[in-house]
């Protein structure tokens, strides 16, 4: 099988690309992008974000022309080739090195539909020829609608030619390698080259030029060496022709190989699907495993929401309804004569500043519509270095735990985001805590029953003094004695009145454990609603940033899914 | 003793002349032409003195360069000198009749310059030896032999001597390398017509000089042989001496085989193993010469034996000037160099060339002659040579001993002095390291590696053997035709050359059979194995021995410079590092290449000899390329650097480049080779420049060591100050009492109350305080449910301040360069076991504070028991008085829980110990809290700081590196390796 054959088969048949898909894979690194430029560090996109540029660039100029660059080292004779391909001197040629210093080119057909591709590329106007090919015959129009493109070396003690032909191996469609017999070995063609133009093996053609100076024994196993460090470089499958600028016989090869891809007008596409895929295979690395966005597990939210409640006062708060409801109820269904004095005492919500009535109540100007009142602060106290130590550790561990199943790369992102509303934390949680309806806003219907029963009981109490009193002045002044009821040998006024007294006392006493139960329940029920609130805001403030990050972290996911898809 | 007898010149001069010149006249027809020679070398000395042997290159070059093909105008420059030596060499050898005129020739072209003096001296000393004759029969013959007059008194054994004699002088001329081809053949054949005849004399005189310069030299004679051609020898090896300046010694052996026979040349490469041999060296190297001469040969052992007894006086007089020869020894050297060239190129310019080409011929010849002597014999009898050598040196203790020990004088003080500096820098630059990542650091580790590699390469060995052959590595691109070239140098497929890049993987030395023990005994980069085949191994060098190739020459065939494979190109920068000359292989398509250049400017910054070969050259490119060529060398600074064109041409059946083609370069090294001077003076140029190079260099590393230093420092600095902060926390949550006030409180209460009854009142006393506090504050107490264990508290609140610091320790180094390559994931966090440390830490504290109050209270305990206090219940209260006497300041709060706990836990400690005792065990208690703390952080910090350790700030490396610098360049300066004139 000839050379020629064997480039036949490489470029033919079922590797064609399909240009919809292209697009479609483009977007989808577009969705990559918007989704990742905020998390990731820029270096890891660079790559990306040019070739999404260059992409849309190249896609909008003539897909009707293949863009060739012959590339090489100084003395290469990259020039030569040029010219015995135009089959005109074109490109000066010489023996002083470096030679050639700005990339020539040359069209094969009109000029005209070719010069924003030229300009797109940075080809000075003045070193652009044309090929017509009316002149030959039909003898180039094969190679119609090929731009050739002639580069300066990379590899001499010009350092500027090195640069110039490192922008435009980023822009050309098709490369073709020109080493020679002396220079094939050279490292910085290989490292620096070769190497990276391994995912673009279809749109690669190495030429092992000044093919003369060989005998054909020594040719054979030069290319046969050729195609051994191309496979190490990993451009397997690569043609490799011998080629000689002074023996127009043995161009054939090449021009073979050009015609084929202009014809096929898809080296841009190849160019650019390759380019695709080494930028998703770097990128492959910032995507791991799946990552629910629910990864951070119960566990670490509790800690984390375990925290903030020490630190935003929770369990004092729920002592405090505990003291509050003992507080109340007391007040509520002790015994009036000292009631009052409890009532001196401070209510212990009131004096943590938090709010007795039910939050709905609040809602009562029409003026909020949309809402709740201003919250108050609380006169909780502030949270201490080691309850600040602690919740610094649990937002670093929701951080760690959300990281922990993809890259590594993500981390920093996680970390920050996790920790992008800490300073609203406090008051969110103050908020949180003062807003919370901690059950103490409706007297229990017992306190009521209770207290009617103490306010009849007392009554009782009264009225039994008063009659007695009445008797008493009745007597002193000597009226008519009342002949007072008597229930068994007790006079019904001093039972009124020792009775009520008693049962006032026996009642509010018999009343304690009941109302200390109620008081341990209701400081329950606070602390339960309080850790309800404050997770609330452990959610909002800390794990849904997170979530955020890894739910951005599942976008690129899919989107690099698409771009990887081939 | 060349060297001496060079060195001689300036100082032995005057001491041996002023005796002698009576005797040196008497000498007369070399004197005479010893006289001539003198105000040549004079003349052309002053223009030597301008500069080594390089300075005149680089004039010839400037000269020949503008010429487009730099063919022709390339040789005269360097070669040209050497050349022209040898030219007069060969003449004067091959050509009899020419003899007249080369023994003056030779004169000049020796170390004639000195020999004015020299011849004096010379004469004086051949007349010491008379003196002694009487005493030992067979030292006087030998002695005459020495002297050129001698000869004439003894004919029959003179003959032979003056033959040798002949020979050596050749040799020592032409210098280790160039002489093999002159020196073999011509000797033989000149030998028996030149006897007896005036101009063997004359040759005779020309080498006499030298045995009176270096007083070792008549030692030597005397030692090797009490034949004249042993005194041959010896005075031969004179000359050699004064061409390579310390390294005299060696290189005179050579120099003598050469006289003896061409083996023997080549084989006196090793001095130490000579010397070791000793007598028996001797012996051996008479039998040796036996072989090759077959009269001198019964002389030989003879001499051995007796001569000795015979120099032992003569050794008393030469002692003192030995001592004078080797102070003198370095100028001399290189200005006889100059003179010889310069005198030369500018007499017959045209003669040299013709000469030497006359000579290839001759060498061909002469290469069967030494194939004669059989190179392993050679080798042999070179050790014994060389063993001679140092024995011309150590004459003082033994004339005829050989192996008489080294003497002392031999290596100057400053040489001695320059290697010791040497090694010191060596050991530094090599003990400093550049563990950070720094823009500078990789070039730094690089460098230093190089250097490192450099001095045990080359600078140490070569500087302890300066007469050691030259070395020529042929270091190119890929595909250049190095190996090609290598080849047709030598005239046989020495190293492979092919058509595949690269072809050449692990280097291939040719040199002459009598070097081959040089670079065999692997002095000269000693991280090569010596291997006799071709291999791939790049650690391994090939020892090639190529008898066409002249003595004092050898060819490095280096791996090329750009390939792909990468250990290539370290090898390669390895092998040029060695050079004693880098011949750069380019060709018409890569002169260009940007890393050759790279790798040419650091030899030009090294000081490197370079000369070019421009391969491939297209005929009709020729003119162009080389002129382009020629303008970036001068661009570059390296106009003075010799470039040979190349036609690009077909190989011949071998593979060889058509003799036509290499001529210029063939001949430009046979000069090369011919003139000891020359390649001295190569030699020592580039050894001086890579000496002098190292000073930029280690200040490069310098500065690298103290940017080193400098990050270092600065990423200390960060961690320093995110561990401040944390330490800044600690001590104010330890301040702010609250933290451990609630347990502690509890605890105390459990302690104190021994009785339930008195906790309860406690509480309640306290209950009420709060409630009290709190009325009067307005400001709630916190709930009790708020004070966890202290313990627990203590350990999260360490355990948060570590995790903050090392999460700003890590962004910290993060931001930085260097921090960020020693940042490794674990450092993100605290150190896994710090919580397990840090209750450890708390515990340990505790105790400390039970122990504290158990001595403190001492005798109270008894009252505190009384107060139901248990011991416990005091370290409690003063933990508690810790927290809760300071918890006053920040917080109202504080006064909340604090007035009622503080002061009933005072009231009752204040019972116990007095209020002032309280205050000092809380305090004492708190600030050996918070130093645990802080061994726990520093621990933490340690992780970091641990990783910038291997900087070594306080050795700073930067100043130690400068300061060895400094010390090599102080005793470089000293050695004045190329300075001679003064």
């Amino acid at each position: 099988m000839s050379l020629a054959d064997r480039v036949k088969q490489a470029l033919a048949g079922d590797d064609r690309v399909d240009a919809e898909q292209l697009v479609a894979r483009l977007d989808a690194l577009q969705r990559f992008l918007r989704v990742t430029d905020p998390l990731l560090p820029d270096n890891d996109l660079v790559a990306a974000h040019t070739l999404v540029e260059r992409a849309g660039s190249r896609l909008a100029l003539s897909q009707d022309h293949t863009v060739v660059a012959l590339a090489g080292s100084t003395g290469s004779g990259k020039s030569s080739l040029f010219n015995a391909l135009a089959r005109l001197k074109l490109s000066p040629v010489g023996v002083r090195r470096p030679t050639t210093g700005v990339a020539h080119a040359c069209v094969w057909g009109p000029l005209e539909p070719a010069t924003r591709l030229l300009d797109w590329v940075g080809v000075l106007p003045r070193q652009r020829f044309i090929r017509e090919s009316a002149l030959d015959g039909d003898d180039e129009a094969a190679l119609r609608g090929l731009v050739l493109l002639d580069l300066p070396d990379f590899d001499s003690v010009e350092r500027g030619h090195r640069l110039e032909v490192d922008r435009l191996l980023g822009l050309v469609d098709q490369v073709v390698w020109v080493v020679d017999p002396q220079k094939y070995g050279d490292r910085v063609l290989h490292n620096a080259y070769l190497r990276q133009f391994k995912q673009h093996s279809d749109i690669t053609i190495v030429v092992l030029n000044q093919a003369d100076r060989l005998s054909p024994a020594d040719t054979d196993i030069v290319i046969a060496d050729l195609k051994r460090l191309l496979e190490e470089d990993g451009l397997t499958g690569v043609p490799a022709l011998a080629t000689s600028a002074k023996q127009p016989g043995m161009l054939t090869d090449l021009r073979e190989a050009l015609e084929k891809s202009v014809a096929e007008r898809q080296a841009a596409l190849r160019r650019l699907s390759g380019d695709l895929d080494v930028v998703a295979e770097q990128l492959a690395t910032t995507i791991g495993p799946p990552a629910a966005e629910d990864e951070v597990d119960r566990a670490t939210v509790r800690q984390l929401s375990d925290a903030l409640a020490t630190s935003a006062g929770v369990p004092a708060v729920a002592a405090a309804t505990a003291s509050a409801y003992r507080h109340r109820a007391i007040a509520s269904t002790g015994w009036p004569l000292v009631r009052g004095i409890r009532k001196l005492r401070p209510d212990p919500l009131k004096r943590l500043h938090l709010s007795t009535t039910k939050p709905d109540a609040a809602v009562d100007g029409a003026g909020r519509p949309e809402g709740e009142a201003p919250v108050a602060r609380t006169s909780l106290p502030e949270a201490d270095a080691a309850q600040k130590s602690a919740v610094g550790l649990c937002v670093r561990a929701v951080a760690a735990r959300a990281a922990a199943p993809i890259p590594q790369v993500w981390a920093p992102a996680l970390n920050t985001a996790s920790r992008s509303r800490l300073g609203d934390l406090p008051d969110a949680l103050d908020r949180a805590v003062a807003k919370t309806d901690l059950g103490m806003s409706r007297k229990p219907f017992w306190w009521t029953a209770v207290g009617l029963l103490q306010w009849l009981f007392t009554l009782a109490a009264v009225v039994g003094l008063g009659w007695l009193i009445a008797g008493y002045a009745v007597r002193v002044l000597g009226l008519p004695e009342f002949h007072n009821p008597a229930v068994g040998e007790v006079p019904l006024p001093t039972l009124l009145l020792l009775g009520g007294l008693l049962l006032g006392a026996l009642l509010a006493l018999a009343l304690r454990p009941i109302v200390n139960l109620g008081a341990k329940r209701a400081g329950r029920r606070a602390e339960q609603r309080l850790r309800g609130s404050v997770t609330e805001v452990a959610r909002e403030y800390v794990v849904a940033p997170v979530r955020e990050v890894l739910n951005g972290y599942a976008q690129a996911r899919e989107a690099l899914t698409v771009v990887r898809s081939e | 003793m060349t060297t001496h007898g060079e060195a001689v010149g300036p100082w032995a001069t005057p001491a041996v002349a002023d005796p002698l010149p009576p005797r040196a006249q008497t000498n007369g027809a070399p004197a005479a032409a010893g006289s001539p020679k003198p105000d040549k070398s004079s003349g052309t000395a002053a223009d030597p003195t301008t500069a080594g042997p390089s300075t005149q290159a680089d004039g010839s070059d400037s000269g020949a360069r503008p010429e487009p093909t730099a063919t022709a105008p390339p040789k005269p420059e360097w070669p040209p000198t050497t050349a022209a030596t040898t030219g007069n060499v060969v003449t004067t050898k091959s050509e009899q009749p020419t003899e007249p005129k080369t023994p003056d020739e030779w004169d000049t072209a020796d170390d004639p310059a000195d020999e004015d003096p020299a011849e004096s001296a010379p004469a004086a000393a051949e007349a010491a030896p008379p003196s002694n004759d009487p005493a030992t029969p067979e030292p006087p013959p030998a002695d005459e032999a020495t002297s050129a007059d001698a000869v004439d008194a003894d004919s029959g054994v003179p003959k032979t001597s003056a033959p040798a004699t002949a020979r050596s002088t050749a040799k020592t001329e032409t210098g280790t390398a160039t002489p093999i081809p002159t020196d073999a053949t011509d000797v033989d054949p000149a030998a028996p017509s030149r006897t007896g005849t005036a101009s063997t004399k004359a040759e005779t005189g020309t080498a006499t000089p030298s045995p009176t310069d270096t007083t070792d030299d008549d030692t030597a004679a005397p030692r090797r042989s009490g034949t004249a051609s042993t005194k041959a020898e010896s005075r031969t090896a004179a000359p050699i001496l004064a061409d390579a300046a310390d390294s005299d010694g060696r290189t005179a052996a050579p120099s003598r085989t050469g006289a003896a026979s061409a083996d023997e040349a080549t084989a006196a490469t090793k001095r130490i193993p000579a010397a070791k041999l000793g007598t028996t060296d001797e012996a051996t190297a008479a039998a040796k010469l036996g072989t090759t001469d077959e009269p001198t040969a019964p002389a030989g052992p003879i001499a051995g034996k007796k001569p000795r007894p015979v120099a032992k006086p003569a050794a008393g007089r030469d002692q003192p000037r030995a001592d004078q020869p080797l102070r003198a020894d370095e100028p001399t050297l290189v200005d006889q160099p100059i003179s010889a060239d310069e005198p030369t190129l500018a007499a017959e310019p045209t003669r040299t060339d013709e000469p030497t080409r006359a000579d290839r011929p001759t060498n061909a010849d002469e290469s069967p002659l030494r194939d004669e002597p059989a190179t392993r014999p050679v080798a042999a009898s070179g050790e014994t040579a060389t063993g001679a050598t140092p024995a011309t040196r150590s004459r003082p203790e033994s004339l005829a001993a050989v192996l008489a020990p080294v003497p002392p004088t031999e290596p100057p003080a400053a040489v001695g002095e320059l290697a010791g500096a040497l090694s010191r820098l060596r050991a530094t630059i090599g003990g400093t390291t550049y563990p950070l990542v720094m823009p500078s650091a990789e070039e730094g580790r690089r460098i230093g590696a190089a250097l490192v590699a450099q001095l045990d390469d080359y600078l140490l060995p070569r500087l302890a053997r300066l007469d050691a052959p030259l070395l020529v590595v042929v270091g190119g691109s890929t595909g250049a035709g190095k190996s090609t070239l290598v080849n047709s140098l030598v005239r046989a497929p020495v190293t492979k050359a092919g058509v595949l890049r690269p072809t050449t993987r692990s280097p291939v030395l040719v040199s002459h059979p009598s070097d081959s023990p040089w670079f065999r005994n692997g002095q000269l980069l000693p991280g090569l194995t010596r291997t006799a085949e071709s291999s791939t191994d790049p650690q391994t060098l090939q020892l090639v021995s190529a008898p066409a190739l002249g003595p004092g020459l050898a060819f490095l065939d280096a791996p090329d410079i750009d390939s792909v494979v990468d250990r290539n190109r370290q090898l390669a920068a390895q092998l040029l590092a060695a050079a004693d000359l880098w011949l750069f292989v380019t060709t018409a398509s890569r002169y260009a290449d940007a890393v050759p250049w790279e790798l040419l400017t650091t030899a030009r910054l090294r000081g490197t000899v370079i000369a070019l070969v421009l391969d491939r050259v297209p005929p009709e490119a020729a003119g162009e390329v080389s002129a382009h060529l020629t303008e970036m060398l001068t661009a570059r600074d390296m106009g003075a650097a010799p470039v040979f064109v190349l036609p690009e041409s077909t190989l011949d059946g071998s593979g060889l480049l058509s003799e036509e083609v290499t001529r210029p370069l063939h001949d430009w090294f046979a000069q090369l080779a011919a003139d000891g001077n020359a390649r001295a003076a190569v030699v020592k140029q580039t050894l001086d420049g890579a000496l002098a190079a190292l000073g930029p260099a280690v200040a490069g590393l310098a500065e690298a060591a103290d940017e080193q230093a400098a990050a270092a420092k600065a990423l200390d600095e960060r961690i320093t100050a995110a561990y401040r902060t944390s330490r800044r926390t600690m001590a104010d949550g330890l301040q702010d009492g609250r933290l451990l006030r609630g347990e502690v409180l509890a605890r105390w209460q459990e302690f104190i109350g021994t009785g339930e009854f008195l906790r309860t009142l406690e509480s309640r006393v306290g209950q009420l305080r709060d409630k009290i506090v709190a009325t009067v504050t307005g400001r709630p107490a916190p709930g009790r449910n708020l004070q966890a264990a202290l313990e627990s508290q203590l350990a999260t609140l360490l355990r948060g301040v570590a995790s903050d610091a090392a999460e700003q320790a890590y962004s910290a180094w993060q931001a930085h360069p260097a921090g960020a390559a020693l940042l490794e994931p674990g450092l993100q966090g605290p150190s896994a076991d710090l919580p397990q440390r840090a209750e450890r830490m708390i515990r340990d504290w505790q105790l400390y504070v039970l122990d504290l109050v158990r001595s403190e209270a001492g005798d109270k305990r008894v009252v505190a028991r009384g107060a139901a206090y248990a011991v416990n219940g005091i370290g409690l209260t003063v933990m508690i008085a810790v927290f809760t006497s300071t918890a006053f300041i920040p917080t109202g709060a504080e006064l909340a829980v604090g007035a009622g706990t503080t002061i009933a836990a005072q009231k009752v400690l204040e019972a116990i110990f007095g209020d002032q005792a309280i205050r000092t065990l809380a305090t004492r208690a708190r600030e050996e809290l918070l130093a645990r703390v802080n061994v726990l952080l520093d621990a933490e910090a340690a992780r970091f700081t641990d990783r910038t350790a291997a900087v070594g700030i306080e050795l700073k490396p930067g100043a130690t590196l400068r300061q060895a610098a400094a010390d090599v360049e102080r005793s470089r300066e000293e050695v004045a390796l190329t300075g001679t004139q003064s």
